[in-house]
């Protein structure tokens, strides 16, 4: 590979590292496995031995009963020491199961384990092709080529240890970015929590109970806001957000910025400042169901208890200043910056709800309609906390509903308008919420419109059942429209019961609606600052939706909980958990082992298109000023599809380059070339 | 042997190499769990190790046709289940071009597919195959062998 | 030095172009437009221009024991060039190196005439920068969402691939005519790798990522696969073959094509190319007459279709004409420096010798300062199935644009 001068210098010790052997003349051992009668009963492996003997290079071919056995293996290395082989091939079973027993071999005996090529004639032909002995011989030999051939050309690929930065950063303190930072403290390892909000807890301290045990989320999740609080390993930022992210796995570079609180530390927390502040406003932590003053505290029982000036409403006149007994406010305090090193980063930014004013015919948010709500909003209103005494009133006069209705699936499985997906938790909450109503106004008729009732899982079934026995009344169908009688002002939902097929109007005194979780607003940019890819719904998309569903994209970030995709409380913390543990791992090992199976570029035929940078899922390819490409060794997961999109072919993986496989593929195809 | 069977078997004679480049996630473990359960496809099938079919471009696809395939197919995850986040849309995305660049020459564009399976289900990738190997005889049927005519 | 200029069969322009080696003393320059009546006699440096067939293979092969270098000028020679489009039609058109072993190629459609004396006089080739270096746009290859045939001519200073316009200029090579100057996307007549024309086709469809594929379930395995049916991707590219293995079909590796042949050559090019890129291609191969034969096949689409155009742009195009009237004056005397002198008058207005500039409706680019470009730019014009004829060429185009009939009158 070439270099031109002046390049960036990480590049230039990649040309040394990935330096080809074309000086070495290619000397292969092939070894032919009979696997018992698993191969040999259908392959002719004498012949295909004896055939793999005549190809160019070979300088040993045998076949062998086991070669998986310690003789097998033994005679790979002795074909290395005795007759100066300097490539193996092996024709047995696949890759995954005992590529790696030869590979470890060959590296015994001071080979680079990638000189070991592993032709599988078991499960792709001797087992798939018993009846048709002949064609599977055949077959054989054309594999066994097609090994032969890769491997003349491959190439050393170095396994590097890098040291990892032992500290972790975590992204949000909602209920997931609570428990993986715990988790993470707990195994030792520093721990920079960031919020953007002022307060720890998220959406859980707000709620009134979890289902489906009714317990107090409050008491649930205190223990966890105090011991993160309280950690010695976990340093906490509230009121701040990222502002760059640097680096690949195992080795970050974040900056923070935290915004100014304009109140110290030393406060007391007495509450003096608020209650002489003139400025009031709806409470933003409250859903609005309360009013907080300019300078406040989101709510009660919040962590830090520190108060805050919201300096956008402030109207500076000073009084705070004047009335606190410790001297805590300072208006002049400055945003400020701070760089942390880490070694891996855990997302857990959580959810928006869905705001349902974008369905027009349910007139969320209109001008007399304050009687639609949401089931945050009822949640506030049922939680011990609330400034309704824990009653559930109507907004517009203040009075018990006597009916309630529940519409289902606001913003989720809607091809039209909201979104596709199932959020998967409103009809359980949904169902908590209409329980407790009905267990504290038996009066009051409850309803819950929906489309499926979902209630997955040990012990939903059974709040459902309960629910439906309490009296909650279950109707099946999406109700089109919520209308408002002109001259009473009462409002109905219009549905059709599809399970009686019975069009029904709904008197409703309140109505409220199951917003869907979306993903939180300003994820798109943090995304992109680290790098990291979003699904087509806009949540963070893991790497693996089966395997590995808490990597990110990219290596070292690992998703926590709602960002990943919606989630009940439970599967967050379980999510959670294994964020924290998979992001633990190489730190508290203190380095990642990578192989160098790496992308080189060739800068005479380079474009400088950036189109590699492009594609590059874990964001491994980096571009300077100029525009040229670099490989982020760390970064880069060897998948190779950076090479097609190259328009001139100048980014090769090795050991897939082209002509590498150009040598596989004439094995295998057959000869006869068409015509031109 | 009634006249049907007859041009089916010669067809079959014409099927010798198919190239099928088989992603190192679910496309080599689709193959290897076939195998492991003794399932049959037809020994025409050869399949290449890539690390993605993401990485499998119209370069090499052109390769195999040009020595001596008869057909080729990449096979990789599940969309939207890409190991490597999406390298088997891209793939396919490719393989669309290719199929029209084939049409625009003349070709049927059965000769170059793009399939997914899965690793757990070996029936996934047998099914692939054997759907190559129908649509290639097709192909045959109608308009001979991508080496005909020279 | 003793050079002879063969040429073989189709546009004559690189053989025009070789005119201007008169200009240089030191060669002592020979035109042989016959070659097959050529007796032979031994010669230092031939040099051949136009495309080839097998039954040529003899009269090379003769060129090849008469002379100590043989050079093939110009993408016809070199690699097939345009006219090797008509191999989609079975035809037999080969780049020289496939008929005779190891002759220097020059590529470039015109052939460079600089680069043509470096290689008669025996020097290193100068290296060439990419074609991106010296490009005035600027590319960041995001994925597209959508794919366009024509573009409004606002933006100047984003890469056409981003803009959706495909253009294959990432593995040019740097060169004279420049149509990427004039608002034209480049087709690669300066390959800087080989089999040009399948990379770009892994880079632009990968580049179309974003855009939705059709999909089916398999019934057997039940996993998905590429659904036959048309789509967003294959139909946003009718002519994958003409964009992007415009000059280099007959070295790309691609099977012969199996499409039946109209019986003549030139029209079997056509067939199959898209209206909007029709101006290009008579352009490129209508030797001495390509601005006549660009200017016949505008008129008819024009007319019929109500585009208006400007009294300046019918004032440019006459004097493009006339220009051409001058143009084959010079070549009929062999007066080289009037050859230049007309060359460099049409390439002000038309942009270049392959005409990048001249459009429907009007022009691509300003062609002098003083003008107002408004007054004869070109816009995104609609595609109209129909038949389009006047005295000289007769064509008629399906509803996506695409050529399906095409009579060019002889002479």
């Amino acid at each position: 590979m070439t270099v031109k001068e002046g390049k960036v210098k990480k590049t230039e010790q990649l040309g040394e590292k990935v330096e080809r052997l074309e000086n070495e003349e290619p000397r292969i051992g092939v070894f032919m496995c009979h696997c018992g009668h698993n191969i040999a009963g259908t392959v002719d492996v004498a012949k295909v031995a004896e055939y793999a003997s005549t190809l160019p290079n070979v300088v040993k071919a045998e076949h062998y009963m086991f070669m998986c056995s310690k003789p097998g293996v033994q005679m790979v290395k002795d074909s290395i020491e005795e007759l100066g082989v300097n490539r193996t091939v092996v024709a047995s079973c696949s890759k995954n199961q005992h590529g790696k027993t030869f590979a470890r071999a060959i590296e015994e005996v001071g080979l680079n384990k990638h000189r070991h090529q592993q032709v599988n004639v078991r499960e792709y032909d001797s087992w798939v092709h018993q009846k048709e002995k002949e064609k599977a011989t055949q077959k054989a030999m054309r594999l066994v080529e097609a090994g032969v051939n890769r491997s003349r050309k491959l190439e050393d690929v170095e396994t590097r240890k890098i040291p990892t930065t032992k500290a972790a950063l975590v992204i949000g303190a909602g209920i997931a970015g609570l428990r993986s930072s715990y988790d993470l403290a707990e195994l030792g390892i520093p721990v920079y929590l960031v919020e953007k909000e002022s307060t720890i807890g998220g959406h859980m301290t707000r709620l009134n109970k979890t289902f489906p045990t009714l317990e107090c989320p409050q008491c649930s999740i205190s223990p966890l806001t105090n011991g993160v609080a309280n950690h010695p390993l976990i340093k906490l930022y509230t009121n701040a957000q990222i502002k760059s992210v640097d680096g690949s796995l195992g080795n970050f570079e974040v900056e923070i910025e935290i915004k100014p609180r304009y109140v110290k530390d030393n406060c007391t927390s007495c509450g003096e400042c608020a209650a002489h502040c003139p400025v009031e406003l709806p409470s933003e932590w409250d859903m609005g169901m309360s009013m907080r003053n300019a300078i406040y505290k989101a709510y009660p029982q919040a962590i830090p208890a520190t108060y805050i000036r919201d300096k956008k409403n402030c109207i500076e006149c000073n009084t705070c200043i004047n009335i606190c007994p410790v001297q805590a406010i300072d208006f002049s305090m400055q945003p400020e910056t701070k760089t942390v090193k880490v070694g891996s980063i855990i997302v857990a930014a959580g959810y928006d709800e869905y705001d349902p004013s974008e369905i027009e015919p349910y007139h969320y948010g209109q001008e007399g309609y304050e009687d639609v709500i949401t089931q945050l909003k009822l949640e506030r209103m049922l939680s011990p906390t609330s400034l309704t005494n824990s009653e559930v009133l109507r907004p517009s006069d203040g009075k018990i509903p006597k009916s309630v209705v529940m519409i289902q699936c606001v913003g989720s499985r809607n091809d039209q308008v909201g979104n596709q997906y199932c959020t998967g938790v409103c009809c359980k909450f949904a169902i908590k919420n209409a329980r407790i109503i009905k267990e504290n106004y038996p009066d009051t008729n409850v309803s819950i419109c929906y489309i499926d009732i979902r209630t997955p899982g040990l012990n939903f079934e059974e709040l459902y059942k309960s629910a439906q026995e309490i009296g909650v009344r279950f109707i099946r169908g999406r109700p089109s429209e919520i209308i408002k009688d002109p001259i009473s002002g009462d409002l109905s939902v219009i549905v059709e019961d599809t399970l009686t097929q019975t069009p029904l109007k709904l008197k409703a005194d309140l109505v409220v609606l199951s917003a869907a979780m979306v993903p939180p607003e300003g994820i798109g940019p943090l995304g992109s600052k680290l790098h990291i890819l979003r699904s087509k719904e806009g949540f963070l998309k893991e790497f693996h939706i089966k395997m590995n569903p808490t990597l990110s994209s990219k290596g070292g970030i690992f998703l926590a909980g709602v960002i990943q995709g919606p989630k009940d409380i439970s599967e967050t913390v379980a999510h959670a958990g294994s964020a924290a543990a998979l992001a633990a791992a190489p730190l508290v090992k203190g380095y990642i082992e990578r192989e160098m199976l790496i992308p080189s570029i060739d800068y005479d035929l380079c474009v400088k298109c950036g189109l590699c940078k492009t594609i590059c899922a874990p964001a491994a390819i980096d571009i300077d000023e100029n525009g040229i490409p670099s490989v982020n060794e760390v970064a880069c997961k060897s998948c190779g599809m950076c090479m097609p999109v190259c328009p001139t072919g100048a980014i090769q993986l090795i050991n897939f380059r082209d002509e590498q496989l150009l040598d596989e593929i004439i094995a295998v195809s057959g000869g006869g070339a068409i015509c031109e | 042997m009634t006249e049907c069977e007859v041009v089916d078997e010669e067809i079959q004679g014409k099927i010798q190499d198919v190239v099928v480049f088989m992603c190192n996630e679910c496309g080599q473990g689709s193959a290897n769990t076939a195998g492991v359960a003794r399932m049959k496809y037809d020994p025409a099938i050869r399949i290449i190790r890539v690390q993605c079919t993401g990485q499998v471009g119209p370069i090499q696809i052109m390769d195999a046709l040009n020595n001596g395939a008869d057909a080729v197919a990449c096979v990789g995850c599940c969309l939207g289940a890409c190991h490597f986040f999406n390298g088997n849309i891209l793939s396919m995305h490719r393989i669309k071009l290719m199929k029209k660049l084939f049409k625009e020459l003349g070709y049927s564009d059965q000769f170059i597919n793009q399939y997914t399976s899965r690793a757990a289900e070996g029936e996934t990738a047998v099914g692939d195959f054997e759907d190559i190997v129908e649509r290639l005889s097709n192909a045959i049927k109608d308009e001979g062998t991508i080496k005909d005519g020279c | 030095m003793d050079v002879k200029v063969f040429q073989f069969n189709g546009c004559n322009k690189c053989y025009n172009e070789s005119l201007l080696l008169k200009l240089d003393p030191s060669y002592k320059v020979q035109f042989i437009a016959n070659p097959q009546n050529w007796k032979g006699e031994k010669t230092q440096v031939a040099v051949i221009t136009g495309y080839l067939l097998p039954h040529n293979k003899e009269n090379l092969e003769r060129i090849k024991a008469n002379s100590e270098k043989v050079i093939a000028y110009g993408n016809c020679t070199s690699m097939g060039g345009i006219f090797a489009l008509a191999n989609q039609h079975g035809h037999e058109i080969s780049p020289l190196k496939n008929l005779i072993d190891n002759p220097i190629n020059i590529n470039g459609c015109l052939g460079e005439i600089e680069e043509l004396k470096t290689a008669i006089n025996g020097e290193k080739p100068s290296k060439l920068r990419t074609l991106c270096e010296v490009c005035n746009r600027r590319a960041t290859c995001e994925y597209l969402d959508t794919v366009h045939r024509q573009i409004e001519l606002v933006d100047n200073e984003t890469c056409f691939n981003d803009l959706g316009f495909l253009c294959i200029g990432f593995i040019a090579k740097e060169c004279q005519e420049r149509c990427i100057d004039y608002n034209t996307p480049c087709r690669g007549c300066k390959p800087m790798v080989e089999r040009s024309g399948i990379r770009m086709l892994g880079m632009f469809g990968t580049l179309m990522g974003n855009i939705e594929v059709a999909t089916e379930h398999s019934e057997k395995g039940a996993t998905d696969k590429l659904a036959d049916e048309e789509d967003d991707v294959t139909k946003s590219l009718p002519d994958i073959l003409g964009n992007f293995f415009r000059f280099s079909l007959a070295t790309s590796g691609l099977p012969k094509g199996r499409i039946e042949s109209s019986g003549k050559l030139l029209e079997d090019v056509f067939i199959g190319r898209l209206i909007e890129e029709l101006p290009l291609i008579t352009g490129l191969l209508g030797g001495d007459k390509s601005i006549l034969l660009t200017l016949k096949i505008i008129e008819p689409y024009e007319k019929a279709n109500q585009i208006e155009i400007s009294e300046e742009t019918k004032k440019y195009r006459e004097e493009l004409l006339k220009l051409e009237k001058e143009l084959q004056k010079a070549i009929e005397m062999h007066d080289a420096k009037q050859y230049e002198k007309v060359t460099n008058e049409i390439r002000k207005i038309a942009g270049n010798m392959n005409l990048s500039n001249v459009f429907f409706g009007g022009f691509k680019s300003q062609i002098k300062e003083e003008d107002n470009f408004d007054n004869y730019k070109t816009h995104i014009f609609e595609l109209v199935e129909g038949t389009y004829k006047n005295g000289f060429v007769e064509y008629s185009i399906d509803s996506n644009g695409i050529i399906k009939e095409i009579k060019i009158r002889e002479g």
